[in-house]
Order: C-alpha cells, then structure tokens, then sequence
C-alpha cells in the first residue's frame, strides 16, 4: 500500500504522542528496559496505534501493555538468534533446539507472563500490574501496600526480570537455552 | 543499574532520565514516527531528526549487539539487514491446512440458516457484506461499500463514537459513544450510549436513532459489543473498573425490543477462574464477542489470573447469571504452563487477537502472529473447531522475510469460519482484506482503520 506524507496525522494522535511518550519510555524502563531498548519498544508501539488510530477505548493503557510486550518481543527476539546460533555451532543438539519450540512462543504477553511466574510471589504481585497497563501509581493503589515496600519489590523485580530476559551465560550452559530451564538450573 | 543497589535509586534513576525528556525530543520522535507511517505533522515541522550514528546512545543495532554478546555479533548484523530489506519486500499469503476433521470442512452444519446479502458484491468479494461502518475518527462514522471502498454515508457526532457492530442483514449497525478523558489513565465519565443504524439497500442511511435500552452504570466503559445476526439482542461487555480498581467482566444482553436486559458477571478476585475483566485486547478494533447464528450463543475470550487463554460459549437462553458457571470452555489457547494447545511446523502459539464464532457454531476463529524458527514472521489466523477445541486450519498465513512487526486484526467471519475479512499490519501499512482459503483479497480505499464491523 503506498503512504502518501501529504496526509494529516490523525486526529488526536498528535497530543497523544506527546502526552503519553515519557510515560511509555519510564514504563518500559520500570520493566528493565535500557533507554535505548525503551526507545526502541516505544516507537514501535506508537507506530502500530498510529496506523490504527484511533485506539479505543483505553489508548494509554493499550500502549502501556503494548510497549511492555514490545520490549519483551525486541529482546526474545535475541533470545531465539542465540538459540539458534547454539544449534550450529552445535553447542546444543538439534533436538534439544526443537524443543525450544517455546523460544518462539515468546513473541507473546502471554510467554511474558510465563517468565513474571518465575519471580518471587511480592514481586509477581507487582511486575504482573505494570505489565497488565497499570502505572506504579496505580499499582500502589491497586496492591494496597506501603510505597516503599512496592517500590522495593519493583526493583528488585526489574532486576530479577531482565536476567531472565537477558541470555547472559547460555555458553556455560548451553542445554539450558530457556528462560525456565535456566531458572530450574540455578 | 546493578544488583544491590538500593531499590529507591532504581526507579528515581528512571524518573530522573524520563524527566530529562526535552519537548523537542518528543517532537523529534513524534515526526519520525509520523513519517513513518506516512503522515505529515499539524504542527511539527517535517525536518529531519538529527542522525545517529550507529553505536551512539539511541541507535540501533550495535547496542543490540552488544547486548547479545560478541560472537552474536555477525549473525545479529545479518538480522539487521534483514529488517531492512523487509521494508521494501512484499510478504506472501498461504494457506496452510492442518489435519481436517469431519464436520470443519467449511460446508455450512444441518439447519443453519443461510445468511444472504442482497447487494452483495461479486468476484473477489463475494461472500462478503456488501457494507461496513468505520469509525472514522471519534466525530464521524462513515458507511462504505466493501468492493470499492466507496463512501455511501457519513454520520457526525458530538459525543466521541467508540465501537461499532453488525448484524447479519449487513443493514443494521449498533454504535456507542461515550467521551473519554485522556489522563495517567483513561476515565469515562457518564453513560454510554447506544444507537441503532439502518442502511438502505444501496448501503445510504436510513435511520439513525438512539436505542431505548437502560444504561450502563456511570463510568463503566464498553469493552466490547455485538448484535445479534438476527438484530434483535445487543451483547455489551463492560468494564466497571476505575482507575487503580479494575473492574470484573460483565456482560450484558439486551433485547432491543423491550429494553430488557439479563447480566452474566464474575464471581471476583477469589475465583481462580475470574477473568478480571478481561475480553481480549478490546483495542484492536476487532470484535471482542461475537454470536453464532443462533442468536443464543454468546462467544466470549476470557483469560484467568493464571493467564490461561481461551474462548468460552455462553448460552444466553439458559438460567443462571454467573459467567464462568453457566459458560462452557470451547477453545484452550493456551494453558496455564504457558504452552499452546497445539503446535504446528509454524509454532502458532496463541491468538494475539480476539476471537470470532462462526454463524453455524463450528468454528472460532482468531488471529495469530508468530516467527518461523526465530528467522521469518507469519501472520495469520487460526481456526478451531468449537466442538473439539482443536486448531483445523491455519488460514491467510502472511509470510514476512526476516522479523517484522505482525500486527492482526480480525473483523468478520463467514457462516462456517472458511472466509475472513482481517487485517495484517506490515511493513508497508496496514494491509485489510477478505481472506478466502489461500486468497488475500485487498479492500480498497483502506489506508488505516479502527473500529469498524461488517
């Protein structure tokens, strides 16, 4: 389909985009995200309302999730190259790649939350309403907790979840390509 | 940050970095996103952003690289090339069958009634409504012709138009408004309200009345909407929650005849099953429940608070108000381990959009994106049967070379689930079509489109 630059942004899109950008960039950097991976999740995710505008009914709570889930997709992505780096080189038997069907699955909210259920109860508790949309005000809210006791959980959430997500340590172990099974082995 | 650094620190780190944010850095972000997708700014001057040099803080792939590792390096490169040659290459459209079962093979079930379109379209659109409503933009709903794109008519507001359903004649439509406020999170103050459209046979406005139905509470927002094929009931899904409380799932089911309407509800947060409030995305413009042609069948998604995914069927003829008891779980997208129901040589994993009946009931079908050994995308949709929950087709697989943003939107499925009306988002846009076997037919005139129903 061919895009013509000639046409207006859509109605709405723009103050939108300008109210909603840093909250995306914290959103996605409170999930683990550098700044530059922030940057990245938030523009793809502006791009898909864009072409879809308007977004309804919730728009800032369809981003939030939305640039969690790209963060997410953005780094299995690397995820699912390093498994299949392993199998060539054949550091990880063919089969034993096969099995990494579910690397692939990790396109997904729904492998996010599979990784969320590795984490410790308190922390879940927290990481599963920031990437179900809430902001950490809302969050606060929601949970019913003392600010500082989220804000703990939170962060030590972010931490524990970017070492999930990040494939530090596949060459040591490398039959244990998924973010599960590296768990299990710890 | 590192481990072990006091949590306060973390986050006061981030807000700290998001605070340094300048408006002329959103503003350089805003026109590049714009260009992007193919529009000019109102108000943002079109100049290029100042280029980044690969490896500078915000650019791209050696950050990537680094992160991967050294030795990840090379092939990450080449992936990144491949991002790049998929802006230009067109993606294919397959058809890919599974392993049939009696009964799914498209041909409509023993005493189904055959829905007809007068003024349906011919060719490549046959089977399709001739009509659909897009919401334009918040103000404006607009009727246009499916074959060519035409607009037939256009109906204004002043309370901002949020969703939009259809009935099987393809005349009648049901839209609701209700204004939203834009903010740390979206509220909707007051009632929504519901109108009924009317087409003529050349697809022109006929009527536009708002329907005499008790509304909803204040402050609950319409998640999702569907008329009956037979026009005679409305099924609302409503979201009661407010911001930092979120509300649980409740549906209602007007009969627009006498304003009478029943509820089925969650039971709440204790309830393993509750799916707090969850009817699919409800943002991707598709339909988020759907009824078969029964007009009694209500198919409804629902994902439970351990994530588990799937597609229950509510019989609104029968006793009860309790939506999880009284509903029956036709289709497991994905269970609580996180694994799909069924994996194909795809690895399609799960819906990534909502779900729709079939008008004989067999079928439920939904959309899919997934990747192909971590190399190529697919998108596409999945049907399943509703008796066995088995996935019996992978239908309209759009294959993309290399990794791209699989956006999907499902709006429309014929009388056994075998013909679509979808949309895929590629590098190139928005592609929305009538997905007919291993046929993607592009609908003209389409460049974006939000809510709409056919």
């Amino acid at each position: 389909m061919a895009l013509s630059a000639d046409r207006a942004a859509p109605e709405g899109f723009e103050d939108f985009f300008r109210s909603a950008w840093r909250e995306l960039i914290k959103h996605a950097m409170v999930v683990g995200a550098t700044r530059d991976e922030a940057e990245d999740a938030a523009s793809q995710t502006m791009l898909e309302m864009l072409r879809r505008w308007p977004v309804q009914p919730h728009p800032l709570g369809y981003a939030r999730r939305a640039v969690v889930s790209n963060y997410i997709k953005a780094r299995t992505r690397g995820d699912q190259r390093i498994a299949q780096r392993l199998i060539e080189r054949g550091h990880v038997p063919h089969q034993e790649g096969a099995e990494d069907s579910r690397l692939t699955a990790s396109e997904d909210d729904e492998w996010a939350a599979g990784v969320l259920s590795l984490l410790p109860p308190a922390q879940r508790e927290v990481m599963e309403r920031i990437t179900q949309g809430h902001s950490r005000d809302e969050t606060l809210a929601v949970l019913g907790k003392s600010s500082e006791t989220v804000r703990r959980n939170l962060c030590d959430a972010r931490v524990r979840l970017r070492q999930l997500l990040h494939p530090d340590g596949e060459l040591k172990q490398p039959a244990s390509a998924t973010a599960r099974s590296r768990e299990d082995a710890r | 940050m590192t481990r072990g650094e006091p949590a306060r620190d973390a986050l006061d780190a981030i807000d700290e970095a998001v605070a340094r944010i300048s408006d002329a850095e959103v503003d350089r972000h805003l026109a590049k996103i714009l260009r992007q997708g193919g529009f000019r700014g109102s108000s943002v001057p079109f100049t290029e952003a100042p280029l980044r040099l690969k490896g500078s803080p915000g650019g791209h792939g050696p950050a990537r690289l680094t992160r991967l590792g050294g030795w990840a390096a090379p092939l990450a490169a080449a992936a990144a090339v491949v991002l790049v040659v998929i802006c230009a290459a067109a993606g294919s459209w397959l058809f890919r069958s599974l392993s049939s079962h009696p009964g799914d093979s498209g041909a409509p079930a023993q005493g189904t009634p055959a829905v007809s379109f007068t003024g349906a379209p011919a060719g490549p659109y046959a089977g399709v409504p001739a009509y659909y409503v897009e919401i334009a933009n918040p103000s404006l709903a607009v009727v246009r012709a499916t074959a060519t794109g035409a607009t037939l008519a256009r109906i204004a507001t002043r309370t901002p138009f949020a969703g939009v359903t259809g009935g099987a004649d393809d005349r009648t439509f049901v839209l609701d408004a209700q204004r939203s406020i834009m903010g740390p999170a979206v509220r909707w103050p007051g009632h929504p309200a519901f109108y009924l459209l009317r087409l003529s046979s050349s697809g022109a406005e006929e009527s536009f009345t708002r329907l005499n139905i008790a509304a909803p509470p204040d402050g609950a927002a319409v998640a999702g909407m569907a008329l009956s094929p037979d026009s005679s009931k409305l099924a609302v899904a409503l979201d009661t929650g407010t911001p930092g409380a979120p509300g649980l799932l409740e549906i209602r089911v007007y009969t627009l005849a006498t304003g009478t309407f029943r509820t089925w509800s969650a039971h709440g947060l204790a309830d393993s099953q509750a799916p707090e409030g969850f009817t699919g995305s409800g943002v991707d413009a598709s339909e988020s429940i759907s009824w078969a042609a029964d007009s009694r069948t209500l198919a409804f998604d629902v994902m439970n608070q351990n994530f588990t995914r799937g597609v229950r069927l509510l019989d609104t003829a029968a006793s009860g108000s309790d939506l999880i008891a009284d509903s029956r779980l036709a289709v497991t997208e994905r269970d609580q381990g996180g694994r799909e129901a069924l994996t194909s040589k795809d690895h399609v994993s799960q819906c990534v959009t909502n779900s729709i009946i079939s008008a004989d009931g067999s079928a439920i079908v939904c959309g899919y994106t997934t990747d192909i050994a971590g190399r190529d995308t697919t998108t596409g949709f999945i049907r399943y049967s509703a008796s066995t929950g088995k996935q019996t087709a992978v239908l309209g697989v759009h294959e993309f070379k290399g990794q791209a943003g699989g956006d999907i939107s499902l709006y429309w499925v014929n009388s056994t689930g075998n013909i679509l009306i979808g949309g895929v988002l590629t590098p190139g846009g928005i592609r929305v079509g009538v997905i007919n076997g291993e046929k993607f037919t592009p609908l003209p005139g389409i460049t974006h489109l939000g809510a709409a129903a056919w």
